[in-house]
């Protein structure tokens, strides 16, 4: 390899593990699943949080059903059990060089061994992602997937 | 005189065997025995006979022994064909049977493209360095989100919240038109 290439490859390098390093061995993955209805007016408090977000799908209820946090080293796939056998399996993938946290994620339904939905994301430290649409008695059930990383 | 609401509509579709397995049972049914309707199908069987016999009688009457001469001449009073034609049939008949088609001709003529462009501009000793990748292409993106790739057995919207900063995936099939 010439002089030329070989330098930004080693700076490259090191600056990744530098990144690494900084981003803490250690991802918690958070999964709130909100099922919402047009069926009353019921906002739970606990979603106090995302309430900005949630407003936005336009439903007048909401409600959490599910929540689950989870810390997981990266390049580790966790699984998260989801209403109605639904299936959500994250994978930490890197922490990149702009302080983002990328995501492999899968959402599994049914019997079928085709993911209902695969995907690759990057999302900001203490960032989220929404995942909607998806029915469940009677009303839409919206996955929130956030991942926080020590810096 | 006797009336049937059955006879006006669905005798005669009964009759053209327009209808599906069960309502012309039901019809079929019905008109054995329904005096009315049995008179009304009666009436389009004769109908039908009549025209039957009245074509075929035409048909006898027509002398068709000269119809294909006339097919031929009228064919032969059409305009010749174009020089294009003229000229695909010239190729066929002078055209070898060892001479290659199209396709091994266009591959010829760029080999020797391509092999005329190398000789005269050969690429540069000292190339720059290449290219980066490209970046990976972001189907979405915001402050909070970037999504770099998606595959989905379902119907899937991409959007962002401006407004809540949110970056959403929506997986359905029942597209309901407020949502997303």
């Amino acid at each position: 390899m010439k002089r030329s290439r070989l330098v930004p490859f080693c700076f490259a390098s090191v600056l990744l593990g530098t990144f690494q390093a900084i981003a803490g061995e250690m991802v918690e993955l958070r999964i709130e699943t909100v099922l919402a209805t047009d069926s009353s007016k019921e906002f739970d408090d606990r979603l106090r949080d995302i309430r900005p977000q949630l407003n936005e799908f336009r439903f007048s209820s909401y409600r959490l059903v599910q929540e689950e946090r989870r810390r997981v080293n990266w390049g580790k796939q966790a699984d998260f059990s989801l209403p109605g056998g639904r299936f959500l399996q994250v994978v930490p993938t890197e922490y990149t060089t702009d302080a983002r946290i990328a995501l492999k994620v899968m959402l599994m339904e049914g019997t079928t061994p085709t993911p209902l939905v695969d995907t690759r994301l990057s999302i900001r430290n203490h960032g989220m992602v929404f995942v909607a649409g998806r029915r469940h008695q009677g009303g839409t059930l919206i996955i929130r997937i956030g991942a926080v990383t020590d810096e | 005189m006797n009336t049937c609401p059955r006879s006006e509509r669905v005798v005669a579709l009964f009759h053209d065997d327009e209808l599906d397995s069960p309502l012309r049972r039901e019809v079929a049914s019905h008109v054995a025995g329904c005096v009315v309707c049995t008179r009304t199908l009666a009436a389009f069987e004769r109908v039908q006979e009549l025209v039957a016999q009245a074509v075929s009688e035409q048909l006898e009457e027509s002398d068709f022994s000269n119809f294909w001469e006339g097919v031929a001449s009228r064919i032969d009073q059409q305009a010749p064909p174009s020089w294009r034609l003229w000229l695909q049939l010239w190729r066929e008949r002078l055209r070898p049977a060892w001479m290659p088609g199209t396709p091994v001709w266009v591959a010829t003529t760029a080999a020797l493209l391509v092999t005329t462009v190398l000789v005269f501009h050969p690429p540069a000793k000292d190339s720059p360095l290449p290219l980066p990748d490209p970046a990976p292409t972001v189907l979405a993106a915001n402050d909070q989100a970037q999504i770099e790739s998606l595959s989905s057995t379902a119907t899937v919207f991409l959007w962002n919240e401006q407004e809540g900063n949110a970056t959403v995936i929506w997986v359905g099939d029942d597209y309901e038109g407020d949502r997303p």
